[in-house]
């Protein structure tokens, strides 16, 4: 079998500039491949990140009959949270908590109104568990006050010092609206908290609700992604409190649904690397099987079985696509790394303009990430159909006669 | 008898036309012959070979070789016969472009899978110096004259010691001088290792060394 392989070897060196122009075009496919791959596996780690560090934190304790659709009903609240939060200082993998409260509204200027998420933060805590505060670029969070996103500041003509009108539904069901100065604005990387958010104090929402609980507490552990192992001695803890824990991807389920969906872009490219892989390959062995006639008839003389001259063709096959491989690979890589240390600015591939929904939760410079499964994946199929689009080429050999491959002029 | 031809027909078809290349051949080949099958060109002479050598089919009749019919003998057991029973050596002498002389003249050796590594070298170099290529083996065919190409493929043909050698117009691309030259070689071949030569030809210098001449026009067998 080495001699078979050493003539399809020098085969596929025969022919230098054709053997390269079809490895280069299996390359580029694998190249992009790995790019749009880890770029994908980028935005789906920097969404997670701002969900977490934005909205959900790692877990949510909330009442154990807690209602998303209205956030506000008197079940909702938490009636026992400072109960809890004893609880939860004991614990040595929760690093931080703080409470919050979360409902949906109406944001009026005077002109027209907007829907909107109300998010009332404890502001000595909030630090803790988010990192909101780092991207409050103008005023902060007063009393009466509240911060808002940049894009939702400007969507509503709202600057700091104008007075918005927050329309809400009460705890009784009935429509409340409270009066806030604009005293902050924020530009977050997580096109929720920029679009459609206001923070306001907890204080002044519990006030403006006459309460004295919250909605939820939010947690932060010492790695959000070993959530699972912390979650049943969390929820054994809060047994029989009337309380639920949701983690981080409980709560973002939704999303990963999406991201999930739009995992399967990557699948799609793979398929059209996969067809350019065929049809380059297929072109090139077809090319090859037809100069090589003579050839063929002279080793079938010689004795060759057809498959010993399937065999050659299909290492000529497999060979072009290694070579393919380890170029596209390389520079993949190369590309990727780039981006993993740069990254894409999102934000200013859209002309500056944020409200673009791209589906996933970033804005900014976005970095790419490493995704060796897709990789893996990219080398298997390219593999497997650099020796599939050889094989059909090669079986055209088997069905000549060694003497009508010798007739054969060239 | 190595070979046995009897009633062999062939017609070479192209849409609907019909073209009948062989009418009714027999003849027998005996072991150590050095006979040439001569006539004019389009008389059916490659044909013939090529159907005797198993790299073409005819439509009907029927070849022995070594009293074995090759009647319904598939691709397998075909290439196989053409690895154990015979050497070809061509016009345009159809050397493998990207393999060195060396690694042409050892690939039926490679093919039998009967001899390990250190007897194909020897059996190789031992074929090279006898077709008087000694110190160009590493040379691929392009860089080799046309004379020499012969050579290699006349090695390429005994390396294995085959029991019958066809040549199809082994001179035709050659100068007078290296015709000769290569004809003296395999007649030495023949008297030497006794292998069994038989050609397709039209030169008279093969037509006046062959020990038998088959001759044969418009696909019929004039006399032999």
């Amino acid at each position: 079998m080495y001699y078979l392989f050493i003539i399809g070897l020098k085969n596929v060196l025969r022919y230098k500039r054709r053997t390269i122009l079809t490895s280069l075009v299996l390359s580029f496919g694998i190249m992009i491949f790995i790019f749009m791959a880890g770029m994908l596996k980028g935005f789906d780690n920097k969404s997670f990140e701002n969900q977490i560090q934005f909205e959900t934190g790692d877990f949510k304790i909330r009442s154990g009959v807690y209602d998303e659709d209205s956030p506000l009903d008197i079940s909702n609240f938490l009636t026992n949270y400072r109960e809890a939060e004893k609880i939860l200082e004991t614990k040595p993998y929760i690093k931080s908590f703080t409470e919050r409260m979360g409902f949906t509204a109406d944001l009026d200027n005077g002109k027209s109104s907007t829907p909107i998420t109300v998010i009332a933060i404890n502001p000595d805590r909030e630090n803790s568990v988010f990192i909101t505060s780092n991207f409050i670029v103008k005023g902060g969070l007063e009393k009466d006050g509240a911060i808002l996103g940049q894009s939702l500041a400007k969507d509503m003509n709202v600057t700091i010092g104008d007075q918005v009108y927050v329309t809400f539904r009460n705890a009784q069901g009935t429509y409340d609206s409270v009066e806030l100065n604009a005293t902050g604005i924020i530009n977050a990387p997580d096109p929720q908290v920029n679009n459609s958010s206001i923070y306001m104090n907890i204080s002044d929402a519990q006030h403006y609700l006459n309460t004295d609980r919250v909605t939820e507490i939010v947690l932060k552990t010492a790695d959000y992604r070993d959530f699972k192992k912390y979650e049943p001695d969390l929820v054994k803890s809060l047994q029989g409190k009337g309380m639920k824990v949701y983690d981080w991807e409980k709560l973002g389920q939704d999303f990963i649904a999406i991201g999930q969906a739009k995992s399967k872009t990557v699948g799609f490219l793979l398929f059209f690397i996969a067809i350019i892989a065929v049809i380059g390959i297929i072109n090139t062995m077809l090319m090859s099987v037809f100069e090589k006639k003579r050839e063929i008839g002279t080793m079938k003389a010689l004795g060759m079985t057809d498959g010993d001259i399937r065999t050659i063709f299909v290492w000529e096959g497999l060979l072009i696509g290694i070579i393919g491989n380890i170029v596209g690979i390389a520079a993949g890589i190369l590309l990727n790394l780039y981006f993993t240390v740069y990254g894409i600015n999102i934000t200013a591939m859209l002309g500056g303009n944020s409200d673009i929904d791209v589906g996933y939760k970033v804005m900014g410079v976005v970095k790419s990430g490493w995704d060796m499964g897709a990789v893996a994946r990219a080398v298997l199929v390219s593999i497997f159909v650099s020796v599939a689009a050889s094989y059909y080429p090669a079986s055209k050999t088997t069905r000549l006669q060694p003497a009508e491959c010798l007739r054969t002029i060239q | 008898m190595l070979l046995e031809v009897k009633n062999l027909n062939k017609t070479y078809s192209s849409g609907k036309i019909g073209f009948q290349a062989l009418h009714d051949i027999s003849l027998s080949i005996d072991r150590g012959e050095f006979s040439a099958i001569c006539g004019p060109s389009g008389s059916g002479k490659t044909t013939l070979l090529n159907i005797i050598g198993c790299i073409d089919s005819s439509d009907s009749g029927e070849i022995l070789l070594d009293g074995i019919n090759l009647a319904g003998k598939n691709s397998a057991d075909l290439a196989k016969l053409r690895r154990e029973y015979f050497g070809f050596i061509f016009q345009t002498y159809n050397l493998i472009p990207v393999l060195t002389a060396y690694e042409n003249i050892e690939l039926p050796l490679k093919l039998l899978k009967t001899i390990d590594d250190a007897q194909i070298k020897k059996r190789v170099m031992e074929v090279i110096d006898e077709v008087g290529l000694s110190g160009l083996g590493n040379r691929k065919p392009l860089e080799l004259s046309g004379g020499q190409q012969q050579r290699v493929s006349i090695a390429r043909a005994l390396v294995k010691k085959p029991k019958m050698i066809l040549a199809d117009e082994p001179t035709a691309n050659l100068d007078s001088a290296n015709g000769e030259s290569i004809l003296l070689l395999m007649q030495a071949m023949n008297e030497k290792e006794g292998v069994t030569f038989v050609f397709s030809t039209h030169d008279q210098l093969i037509m006046k060394h062959a020990r038998r001449l088959i001759n044969i026009r418009d696909g019929r067998v004039e006399w032999y």
